[in-house]
């Protein structure tokens, strides 16, 4: 493997790093949206004080 | 008399044996063993592991004998492959037996792993895991980009993969994969990591103030706007991520498995086991793996001409990921007009929890009320996950 070949070779591996780490984001928000109680569902924007309050 | 002295005083007599070349290194690696030391006692470098891996340095470089006429010491012998010679070995080195049944399976990498499960925080990275993770790809820049370089330098594709990950900055990741890649240069590079991943600490906060404003520095970030995450939603979390990741790449399960059981130990709140991979596991192996290092640097090991160049590419991998981390920092500045501490962003190097608690140290230096270190943690934990992720990645195609 040459240098320029190595390149290519590194940006497919980057490439493929950032589509698996956005496959984990997804599986979070997924998760997210799986575990909270219904009221915190129905909760728009997740960081609103009626979320906060829910989960205290 | 002479001869007798020499046979009480083998250590000494043992120089008269080598060539000067040899006896300059093994000098200078007594210097470097004691530096350690010395460094760590000081709290200049991390006492954790690069205390007890200086002792052993010196020592394993001021104990050398003759064994069936051959140079070496009473240590450990990490060249030994063929089984019947691995078996003689375990019972006439001292440490053969933590190096066969522990580093050369990558136990200790997992073990490692469990220990840092338990001490991981998820709340940001699930709070903001976009954020995080994009923080964290961009703080790989040198796990990618010293790949190339390394091939450049002359090489094999497996061995510079094994030396780029040095810029995920996570040390079991990096043992891991010289292990599978480049069992050959596993104690330089394993060394060279991390005595850089302790140098971190001192470094990063002089590349910090170099590339980010002081105004940036001290951004107060508002820890009501992160979402509450719940114990359930973290062992949720904790349990799927980690069978996902082993569905994906099954050959780095074993790492995946041990960090993923860390965090659950910790997250559903079982005390016994909490202090146990904690206390004994974490302590235990992080004081081994340094001591084990360090007496693995015989003069016979490092004699490797290729180790300066070693070096060179695990400072370079560290360095881009510094600055790719930086960079993803200040991305985040402007995409959260300004309410985004950029120095987040080097948090994303991984190194658990050290680039955190760097990142949180420059912001107080600046602003005392600037509590940036939940903040940090998410990139930092994401960047243990993204570490694993590349090593599977490369040892998947390279193996």
């Amino acid at each position: 493997m040459d240098a320029f070949n190595a390149l290519v070779f590194v940006a497919a591996v980057y490439a493929l790093t950032l589509v698996v780490a956005l496959f984990v984001v997804v599986v979070v928000i997924a998760l997210r949206r799986i575990t909270a109680d219904r009221p915190k569902a129905a909760a728009a924007e997740p960081s609103s004080p009626r979320r906060e309050e829910a989960s205290a | 008399m002479i001869d007798q002295l020499a046979r009480i005083f083998e250590g000494i007599s043992s120089f008269g044996q080598m060539d000067l070349q040899t006896v300059a290194i093994r000098l200078a690696l007594i210097f470097v063993g004691l530096l350690l030391v010395y460094l760590s006692a000081k709290e200049i470098l991390d006492p954790l592991v690069l205390m007890p891996m200086g002792l052993a340095m010196a020592l394993v470089n001021g104990a050398v004998l003759t064994i069936d006429g051959k140079l070496t010491n009473l240590f450990v012998d990490p060249l030994l492959s063929r089984p019947d010679d691995v078996l003689n070995g375990m019972q006439i080195f001292f440490l053969q037996p933590l190096f066969t049944l522990t580093f050369s399976n990558s136990l200790i990498a997992c073990l490692v792993f469990m220990g840092i499960g338990v001490i991981t925080d998820l709340d940001f990275l699930i709070a903001r895991p976009l954020q995080s993770f994009l923080i964290a790809v961009a703080a790989e820049l040198g796990s990618i980009l010293t790949f190339p370089v390394a091939v450049a330098l002359g090489f094999t594709p497996k061995e510079a993969a094994a030396i780029a990950i040095v810029g995920g900055a996570d040390g079991p990741m990096v043992l891991f994969t010289s292990l599978e890649l480049a069992r050959h240069l596993f104690v330089p590079i394993s060394v060279v990591a991390y005595v850089y991943l302790s140098i971190t600490y001192a470094v990063y906060p002089y590349m910090i103030k170099l590339l980010v404003p002081k105004k940036m520095r001290g951004i107060v970030m508002d820890l009501r706007a992160v979402p509450r995450v719940s114990s359930r939603q973290k062992l949720a979390f904790a349990v799927l991520a980690g069978t996902v990741l082993s569905i994906l790449f099954p050959v780095a399960a074993p790492l995946f498995a041990s960090f993923f059981v860390g965090v659950m130990v910790k997250e559903a709140d079982i005390p016994r086991y909490r202090k146990f991979l904690d206390e004994v596991v974490l302590t235990g192996s992080s004081f081994f793996l340094g001591f084990v290092l360090g007496a693995l640097l015989s003069v016979s090991v490092v004699t490797d001409p290729r180790i300066v160049l070693i070096m060179f590419l695990g400072m370079l991998a560290l360095l881009l990921s510094g600055i790719g981390g930086i960079i993803a920092g200040m991305v985040a500045y402007w995409l959260s007009k300004g309410k985004t501490n950029p120095l987040i962003g080097i948090a994303g190097v991984s190194c658990m929890p050290t680039t955190a608690k760097v990142a949180q140290k420059c912001a107080f230096q600046v602003n005392k009320r600037a509590v940036i270190l939940p903040f940090a943690m998410g990139p930092s934990v994401a960047g243990v996950i993204t570490t694993a992720i590349i090593a599977a990645i490369y040892v998947g195609l390279l193996r």
